[in-house]
């Protein structure tokens, strides 16, 4: 039987995993921990990271050690090829020692978890990918040398009134209309997109939300009044809405380096 | 996801992120139906979306050499009654033995950061390139004989020392360094260098 989260709502219902994450490991619940642990480890068909920590997580589940240290490797040789892409040598000073101080304290919880059978790692078996980006973010803010002197990370949002003061050249925003087109297929691509997101994550907080809900199609601006668009959703006019995305575009276009691409 | 929300909003938010498919409909869905936690929910959406797919198949999977030192690591934080606790006897490090405030004690009595003395303790630095002159100051502070020392930072790091693991120090999981890639690479003042480089001479 698959263990629930131990998370409960308002109304005391335990918190669900996603249904997908729910399905897989109902149907691994029936198999030996022999099988199961094939079934995680092939090379062919990656298991998602939600199952892995769940396995990683609960004591209580009471496999044996092998199954455990092979689960266990697995799951930190992936994480490892992560970090290794997304905090590399090249580009991020004591790139190693943040690495390693992710990966520490990743086994820290987790072992944390096994040893008091609490919860507290609950919503990375929900949402894993988010878990560790959220984790490793805050590691950066604390480890990363380049974070207190990052201009974009310290930029002030300007005040609305300021912003719809600014002109931006209808070249511009054609630009930027055009890069974040969410269909286009070079977001197809996962080193770019490993790359964008990254840049998009480093945006001040304005940009990033514009950014954020135009590349989930979200539009700027709708005649329907019953359509959520971004002004709306951001609380604030059309043309802000169009400043925040020419600013992010150039921030965005700088950092990546792809005005050849464009 | 956020750790301050009250619990109306982190059920909400919570709900919002296993949506099977997340899209500007529902999440104007969401935002229409509460409008209270709008940025909130916002700003979720957007992490969602930006967070990066680690399930995605690597181009390349990097040696997994480490992994055998960190599942050791990781054995030694569970506790005795887990089944995947290391049960074998090893040689038992000295370092692994001290209370936090001893650890930060003799990092400063040694003039080098935790960091240093987290990687002498965990064989991270390659015994054979550490000064005799530091593992000697090293047993005396610890209240070891040098040879039990050396013994202790020439095992295995890979070794379970069925120890427990001082939260304090963290061990690092990479591979091992020579002493005076450590000088380089452990947050050490260039005094503190200068004084470590001087233990070769």
């Amino acid at each position: 039987m698959v263990i629930s989260l131990g998370k409960v709502t308002r109304d005391g219902k335990p918190y669900q995993r996603r249904r997908e994450t729910e399905c897989l490991l109902e149907n691994l619940d029936l198999l030996e921990p022999d099988q199961l642990v094939d079934m995680c480890l092939n090379p062919d068909e990656i298991v998602p990271f939600e199952v892995l920590i769940y396995y990683l997580r609960h004591k209580e589940l009471a496999l044996e050690k092998r199954h455990v240290e092979a689960l266990f490797k697995s799951f930190y040789t992936r994480i490892e090829t992560s970090l290794n892409q997304s905090i590399p040598d090249s580009r991020v000073d004591r790139a190693r020692d943040i690495r390693e101080e992710i990966v520490v304290r990743i086994m820290e919880k987790i072992a944390s978890d096994r040893n008091t059978q609490q919860d507290k790692m609950y919503y990375w078996e929900v949402n894993f990918n988010h878990a560790f980006e959220s984790f490793r973010k805050d590691i950066l803010k604390q480890l990363g040398p380049t974070y207190k002197s990052d201009p974009l990370r310290n930029a002030t949002a300007l005040s609305q009134s300021a912003e719809e003061g600014l002109d931006v050249s209808p070249e511009v925003e054609a630009a930027a209309a055009e890069f974040f087109n969410p269909n286009q297929s070079k977001l197809d691509d996962p080193a770019f997109r490993l790359r964008l997101l990254a840049a998009i994550n480093d945006l001040p907080d304005d940009e990033k939300r514009a950014v954020g809900l135009i590349l989930q199609g979200i539009q700027i601006e709708s005649k329907d009044p019953d359509v959520m668009t971004i002004s709306k959703a951001l609380k604030c006019r059309e043309r802000t809405v169009r400043n925040r995305l020419s600013r992010a575009y150039s921030k965005l276009k700088d950092a990546l380096q792809v005005e050849e691409l464009l | 996801m956020k750790t301050t929300h009250d619990t109306g909003e982190r059920d909400v938010l919570h709900a919002f992120s296993i949506e099977p498919n997340r899209d500007a409909e529902i999440l104007a869905v969401y935002v229409e139906q509460y409008p209270q936690y709008r940025e909130a929910l916002i700003d979720l959406s957007i992490e969602l979306l930006t967070a990066p797919n680690l399930d995605e198949k690597p181009p390349k999977i990097v040696s997994s050499d480490s992994a055998g030192r960190a599942w050791s690591r990781f054995q030694s934080l569970l506790s005795p009654a887990d089944p995947a606790f290391a049960t074998k006897n090893f040689a038992i490090n000295p370092l692994l033995d001290l209370s936090d405030q001893r650890f930060r004690e003799i990092a400063k009595e040694l003039n080098v950061t935790r960091l240093f003395l987290t990687r002498l303790r965990d064989s991270v630095i390659q015994a054979s390139t550490l000064p005799e002159r530091l593992v000697s100051q090293v047993a005396q502070l610890v209240g070891v004989g040098v040879d039990t020392l050396n013994t202790a930072l020439h095992a295995s790091p890979s070794m379970p020392t069925g120890q427990r693991f001082k939260s304090d120090g963290k061990p690092s999981a990479g591979k091992q360094m020579t002493f005076d890639e450590a000088i380089e690479n452990s947050g050490l003042s260039e005094e503190q260098k200068s004084a470590l480089k001087a233990m070769k001479g």
